[in-house]
């Protein structure tokens, strides 16, 4: 049984606050010792890039950048959707420490085998 | 014994007491082997050869099977798909059986011994630069319908996203992924073997 959780982020820095909480709420799972995959799709896939959090910040939450690399060091995965990254010229010589790029099979897998989706933000 | 495929079953669920279950006890066996025959003089000697022969194989999987009448006794075949010591070999006996009112009273059987599998035949499906939202699941679920069950399909993916979907579709479509192996110039080879 497959016991991940998977927190969907579809914003980038156009709007922070919906970047940063789904790190918000993965990495307090991935703390838990839980699983924990951000799932990043649309603009959100930027995120994953190197330097893609820079200056990322909303007000009242830890900066995205600090985050993310807390999320990584905890075990966290973020995994950016394939059909996104292609058409933003992403590849995979861009990304961060602890980034995939992924393809909805392998999300679609995932559920079947019991992982669980998180939508927060 | 209700029929003689019964055999065939219980022997591919290698249920050796169930087996011995299925001879007359008195059962008489001319076994032709490849160094030789044997004959054993009773259902027990029968079972012992069986257990020599397939019990210790680490995969054993019943490739075909066929059974037809020859007046009061039934002519049987079976082939075996085995794995020992790491190797993978094939088998294929034939056997002439006598049904009595207490199980199975004489066996007659020819054996191949044990073969080297043939390498199956390796099918390429080069995807180029497809990934996940171009079609990809769809043309692979065609290629992998187009090759033989049990035969090897080899795909080559450059798309970061189609490394990772490839292996997760082909387990969904419930065929078997046999290896992955990355290239240097960035492809991955993703050999897939059909297996419904």
């Amino acid at each position: 049984m497959n016991e991940r959780l998977i927190f969907n982020c579809t914003w980038g820095r156009e709007d922070p606050e919906r970047a940063t909480l789904p790190f918000v709420a993965a990495n307090i799972a991935a703390t838990a010792g839980q699983e924990a995959v951000v799932l990043c799709t649309v603009e959100a896939v930027r995120l994953g890039t190197r330097g893609g959090t820079d200056g990322v910040e909303a007000n009242g939450l830890p900066k995205l950048c600090d985050l993310l690399n807390q999320f990584v060091a905890n075990n966290g995965k973020i995994w950016l959707c394939g059909a996104c990254t292609k058409p933003r010229g992403i590849t995979e010589a861009h990304l961060a420490a602890g980034v995939t790029i992924i393809g909805a099979a392998k999300v679609v897998e995932e559920i079947v085998a019991g992982a669980k989706t998180v939508a927060f933000a | 014994m209700k029929s003689p495929e019964e055999f065939v079953k219980v022997l591919a669920a290698r249920d050796f007491d169930g087996l011995g279950a299925m001879l007359d006890e008195c059962a008489h066996g001319r076994l032709l082997l490849p160094y030789g025959l044997e004959e054993p003089k009773d259902g027990n000697s029968i079972v012992g050869h069986f257990k020599r022969w397939f019990g210790s194989a680490s995969r054993f999987e019943l490739a075909s099977t066929s059974k037809e009448a020859v007046g009061s006794r039934h002519r049987l075949t079976w082939r075996f798909n085995v794995e020992r010591e790491g190797r993978s070999e094939v088998i294929e006996q034939l056997a002439y059986v006598n049904l009595g009112p207490d199980g199975i009273q004489q066996i007659d059987l020819v054996c191949s011994g044990f073969q080297p599998a043939p390498t199956a035949e390796t099918k390429l499906f080069d995807a180029g630069s497809m990934g996940c939202a171009d079609g990809l699941a769809q043309e692979f679920r065609q290629q992998i319908a187009n090759v033989p069950v049990g035969t090897l399909l080899e795909v080559v993916v450059r798309d970061p996203a189609a490394k990772e979907d490839l292996p997760s579709l082909a387990r969904m479509l419930g065929q078997q992924v046999r290896s992955i192996e990355s290239t240097e110039d960035g492809r991955q080879i993703i050999t897939v073997e059909r297996r419904k």
